[in-house]
């Protein structure tokens, strides 16, 4: 199945204005640690990095490791500074890639 | 059917051999505690060695970093976590990372995150796997190159990362 | 009783003694009974009132595609028949589980779904605790949010004590009951 992702940030903010923008994101974020019926570990499959851009501009990173519970929730705070694009990636093992876009109109 | 069971003991003919196989079993007991365990955990070492790798020359100081967690959490495999650090996060004094460590996990890195002044504000907000009861550190690096810290310690009754599925 | 272990004394003495206080014990007044969310912890409250954080809503939009997905040999969605899931899904979750007169035997949610699909849809049944079907569970649930669990009284077939020809194999190989969780 392809990754779910959950965006939450006000559609409208005023210059300045401080928000939160939270994001949820579908994976099972695999420790590498268990260990299945087989009696073999379970091998790590997470979730590496998480980015976000503002009209192109990077105002959030976040490297993961394996302590990052599954489905990954992060939320923080930007600035909301001129009307624009939000645009959200998620990279991981196996290659994994996700991305998602959001829009907020400043006035 | 009698449920009585007879008392190794009490019977002298069988008693060395009650003997040699405690003998046996405890013999075996040790051979298996000094094995590694399958999914080794982390020592508080390791969680000092990685904060001297983010810190780097500079000093480790308490304040100004609050860590929002349970203290007690119902599910080591999720544990909401909120890292807020004070700072105006202006251009001139901001917070530019955010680490969190862990000391019993099998391994200690928990999240790092890359801020700047855009923020407006230093907090993060994720969840985390605890794999028992443990310490949890928040480290806040701001612009001027100085770390700031607070610690949690968080009891952990389901555990995460080295349980066995059933 | 003499000749028995001192173990086994003590469990039949148990046993005589708590089996009559068990027969005895009523339901809990209304006014008095308590939602599990209550006992919930502070930040794991949080976490289930808030939509943008829930990893239960994942399941939602996993359910709401389902939902709308025409598969099997008659081509039907839940949406073919049932339409917007908002109108015709609001606090039906709220009267299950529900007692089916037709078959003389209560109906959960998620036997409702399979119902469907298997006599509708001409789809088979989804396993239970698989994550199809707790994601349209959850989705179709999601409809009667914050609306009080009501159970029409008439709907269900008078209190008697429970006999064992009321419990039946489910149809199908049996299926685990719990996975493992990520």
């Amino acid at each position: 199945m392809t990754a779910r992702v959950l965006i939450h940030l006000p559609a409208t903010a005023r210059r300045g204005e401080v928000i939160e923008i939270k994001s949820l994101i579908s994976h099972p974020m695999e420790s590498g640690y268990r260990v299945g019926t087989n009696g073999a570990l379970i091998p790590r499959d997470i979730i590496t990095l998480f980015t976000c851009t503002y009209n192109g501009e990077e105002i959030f990173r976040a490297e993961l490791s394996p302590a990052i519970a599954a489905n990954p929730f992060i939320a923080f705070f930007t600035t909301a500074t001129e009307s624009g694009t939000f645009v959200f990636n998620w990279s991981g093992d196996n290659g994994f890639s996700a991305t998602e876009t959001a829009a907020l109109a400043v006035e | 059917m009698s449920l009585q069971m007879t008392d190794p003991l009490r019977s002298t003919a069988n008693r060395r051999g009650f003997l040699m196989r405690t003998a046996g079993f405890a013999a075996a007991a040790g051979i298996a505690s000094a094995l590694p365990l399958r999914a080794s955990r982390a020592t508080p070492q390791a969680m000092q060695e990685a904060i001297r790798k983010i810190l780097g020359e500079a000093v480790l100081q308490h304040g100004r970093v609050s860590l929002d967690v349970p203290p007690l959490v119902e599910n080591g495999n999720t544990v909401p976590l909120t890292v807020s650090v004070d700072s105006p996060m202006t251009t001139a004094d901001h917070v530019k990372a955010i680490h969190i460590v862990n000391e019993k996990n099998p391994q200690p890195h928990v999240i790092s995150v890359t801020l700047g002044p855009r923020a407006g504000r230093a907090s993060v907000s994720t969840r985390i796997k605890l794999a028992t009861s443990q310490q949890v550190l928040a480290l806040a690096e701001m612009s001027d190159g100085s770390f700031w810290s607070e610690s949690a310690d968080i009891v952990v009754t389901i555990a995460a990362c080295v349980e066995n599925i059933p | 009783m003499t000749g028995l272990p001192r173990a086994l004394r003590v469990l039949v003495v148990g046993l005589a003694v708590f089996a009559p206080l068990a027969a005895f014990a009523a339901d809990i007044p209304a006014a008095e009974r308590r939602s599990g969310f209550e006992f919930m912890g502070r930040e794991l409250r949080a976490m289930q009132e808030d939509d943008a954080a829930n990893p239960g809503m994942l399941a939602v939009l996993d359910g709401e595609a389902l939902w709308n997905r025409s598969d099997g040999a008659a081509g039907k969605s839940c949406a073919g028949c049932h339409g917007d899931a908002r109108h015709s899904m609001n606090a039906v979750a709220a009267r299950y589980p529900a007692f089916d007169a037709a078959r003389g035997a209560p109906v959960d949610l998620e036997q409702r779904i399979n119902l469907c699909r298997t006599e509708r849809q001409q789809l088979p049944r989804l396993p239970f605790e698989s994550r199809e079907l707790l994601a349209l569970a959850a989705f179709v649930a999601h409809q009667s949010k914050g609306q009080p669990i009501a159970i029409p009284e008439s709907a269900s077939p008078p209190r008697r004590r429970c006999r064992q020809s009321d419990f039946r194999a489910p149809a199908g190989p049996a299926q685990p009951v719990l996975r493992a969780m990520p």
